[in-house]
């Protein structure tokens, strides 16, 4: 591994105004696929699914579902939870990968839109799997700028993404993994804000060299004439041995020597063979990483980190006293981490869910 | 407001392909009539559009190359790279800023991603860069590359005769001196005119999309103009200085008419701006660094001069930055 820690971390500290995580929720697509539908499309047995991806189950976005309608659903949600007018939205942060509507506009753009926010910042970042947590990133930069500006706000980050619309149906390797979903997380640099977590360090980086092109989808603007439109390609044990190394990376960047007592990791959920060597390589508790997502919704590449977050919380897998670390990564490869000091994370979940039928029906 | 403490350290541009008058357009379009007709009414003489197929990241990478050149910076100084296009990159997905950090041999010290907001791309890439490196995250180098050749095609007469390709970048870093920076910015997106300028997404549709303009020209630049007005009315009040004071001005050129009615419209002296609309066309989120780097090159600004930055997008995204020179321009 050859990530050092991120020497501006300390800058970061000695500067920053808190910046807190006030908002969250998460809504997965309602067409339920389960492995005996993927065996049967894919040759394969239930069994060997399980065994090879962990998923027992895949939630897609059903016919006539759309992520833009399903963002704003779900982030009035989480601003009407919260008690926060619209007005009082100053940016929207979105991460999704090229399977929205539109190309243009954004995907985040539009989900502002859905919202009924007019004339507030839009920030759409296009990243694969770290998308969402680059996006928190960029919320939690304006929001820190913000405050030393001495201006209070509060920030929407949105990630979704609908991958089927880019997989290759005769890829067993690729079909059998997606799932679709959309979180929405509400930030602020409100002094006085008290429930949810506040950010304490958060860092992206790029790995790039490793196996920039380990997951890809090519440009249809690049093809010949009449070529089929590019699909998901995917280059697993590349993408695997990354994926391992992750927690590690996590750690990093954050420039922490071990996982901090207590805290509880919230990682990507990409296979669950590889979040198994994850926490076997950083030498970690199994029982404090999450990994029910790729089990019941199937990796939704940009959520899966906050869908996990309110996931864990609801079901009290998460020490509502202890830290929480969110880690992401995917595609060239990108890797970025975050690490959440509780204010009172329990009043980030409603029950029952806002919007997420997820955790009933998959149950 | 609070001064932001940055500095553009360094711009560099890079005209990708060939140079495509608009006489052979037209031809394409099989109207090879009257091309000076054309060209007065668009404002736009040529355009450069890349090969087919041809690949962004070298061009990218040129002109970020040539940015830190500009800036007296290594490339292995760079701790972000934000990429900027309206369309796509190389790929759809891994973030085509990868690419370009991998081609400057950068692996595991920066982070890179491409970054979206229409025209507007490179002044939202902007205020995010600023606020990395007020954070502690910098220097950052902001690159904007538009191959919306790509994308274009004559069935659709409009996109196809204004659109040009062309790539900028900007490098972004500490203040040089105490007065240097951002003085204020004002950005906002209105969604409720999605579908003047757009296209599609391929992988919803099923078939290669390309860029469509749909209402009338008139209606358009009225939606654009109205857009512009709030942005630089909201920056002018922010910042609490008058558009008169301000020493240079850099504006989205979406066509050489539109150029002059922005102008026209807003007031702006064209002595403290520059035109590059006619002899690049309309080159979407590369327009404002484009002629920022123009401007740097060939006007004379001075350390302590303030540069208004103002532009407006499909989507419809809108907004303006006013940078105050600090050290050498």
């Amino acid at each position: 591994m050859s990530i050092a820690s991120d020497p501006h971390i300390d800058e970061c500290r000695s500067i920053r105004p808190r910046v807190a995580l006030i908002g969250l929720a998460g809504v997965t697509g309602s067409r339920h696929t389960s492995c005996a539908e993927l065996g049967a499309r894919f040759d394969l047995s239930p069994e060997q699914i399980v065994a090879k991806t962990g998923v027992t189950g895949l939630r897609r976005l059903g016919r006539g579902e759309s992520l833009v309608e399903l963002a704003g659903q779900v982030g009035a949600a989480v601003l009407e939870r919260a008690g926060v007018p619209r007005r009082a939205v100053t940016a929207v942060f979105g991460s999704s990968n090229p399977t929205s509507e539109d190309l243009l506009p954004t995907f985040t753009a539009a989900a502002a839109h859905a919202l009924g926010l007019a004339d507030v910042i839009v920030d759409h970042v296009g990243i694969g799997c770290c998308g969402g947590l680059q996006a928190l990133r960029n919320a939690w930069n304006q929001l820190t700028v913000d405050a030393l500006d001495g201006r209070i706000g509060h920030a929407l980050v949105i990630a979704g993404d609908h991958t089927s619309r880019i997989l290759d149906p005769r890829r067993r390797q690729t079909g059998t993994l997606f799932g679709e979903g959309v979180s929405v997380a509400l930030l602020t640099n409100d002094p006085a804000a008290r429930t949810g977590y506040a950010i304490d360090r958060i860092v992206t980086r790029s790995a790039l060299g490793e196996a920039l092109y380990a997951l890809r989808l090519k440009n249809p603007y690049a093809q010949p004439p009449g070529a089929e439109l590019p699909r998901l390609e995917m280059d697993g044990a590349r993408v695997f041995e990354f994926g391992a190394d992750a927690a590690r990376r996590f750690l990093a960047l954050l420039g922490l020597p071990a996982m901090p007592e207590g805290c509880y990791l919230v990682p990507h959920q990409p296979n669950l063979r590889m979040l198994d060597a994850l926490v076997e390589r950083a030498g970690l508790d199994a029982a404090r990483v999450y990994v029910d997502g790729i089990r019941t919704i199937g990796n939704t590449s940009a959520p899966a980190a906050m869908l996990g977050l309110e996931d864990a919380l609801r079901r009290g897998l998460v020490d509502a006293t202890g830290r929480v670390m969110l880690g992401a990564f995917g595609a060239e490869l990108q890797v970025g981490a975050a690490l959440l000091s509780p204010l009172d994370p329990l009043a980030l979940v409603a029950d029952p869910p806002l919007v997420n039928t997820r955790v009933q029906e998959a149950a | 407001m609070t001064l932001l403490p940055i500095g553009i350290l360094g711009t560099h541009s890079v005209l990708p392909g060939r140079r495509v008058t608009t006489a052979e357009v037209l031809t394409a379009l099989g109207k090879p009539g009257d091309p000076a007709r054309w060209e007065k009414r668009t404002g736009i003489r040529a355009r450069h559009w890349v090969e087919p197929g041809a690949p962004l990241t070298p061009a990218a990478t040129e002109a970020l190359r040539g940015a830190l050149v500009d800036a007296g910076l290594r490339a292995d100084e760079l701790r972000r790279i934000i990429l900027v296009y309206s369309g796509v990159g190389d790929v759809m997905f891994p973030a085509t800023a990868s690419a370009i950090a991998a081609e400057l041999g950068l692996a595991g010290s920066c982070d890179a991603f491409d970054l979206k907001n229409a025209c507007m791309g490179f002044l939202t890439a902007l205020d995010v860069a600023a606020r990395s490196v007020a954070t502690g995250l910098g220097p950052v180098g902001v690159v904007v590359a538009e191959f919306t050749s790509r994308a274009i095609r004559p069935e659709e007469h409009r996109p196809f005769l204004i659109f040009g390709d062309a790539v900028s970048a900007a490098v972004i870093g500490p203040a040089r001196s105490p007065d240097e920076g951002i003085l204020a910015t004002f950005l906002a997106n209105d969604g409720s005119h999605p579908r003047d300028v757009f296209c599609e997404e391929s992988s919803r549709t099923g078939r290669k999309e390309f860029i469509q303009m749909h209402g009338t020209a008139a209606d358009i630049a009225e939606i654009a103009m109205s857009a512009l007005r709030r942005g630089l009315d909201g920056l002018l009040a922010r910042a609490g200085v008058r558009l008169a004071e301000i020493e240079w001005v850099v504006v989205h050129q979406p066509n050489g008419a539109m150029f002059d009615a922005i102008l026209d419209d807003l007031g702006i002296d064209p002595a403290r701006t520059v035109r590059v609309v006619d002899e690049i066309g309309s080159v979407a989120a590369v327009a404002i660094p484009f002629s920022l780097d123009r401007l740097r090159r060939t006007r004379p600004v001075r350390a302590g001069d303030r540069i208004l930055m103002l532009g407006v997008g499909g989507g419809i995204s809108y907004g303006a930055t006013l940078y105050r020179v600090g050290g050498a321009a």
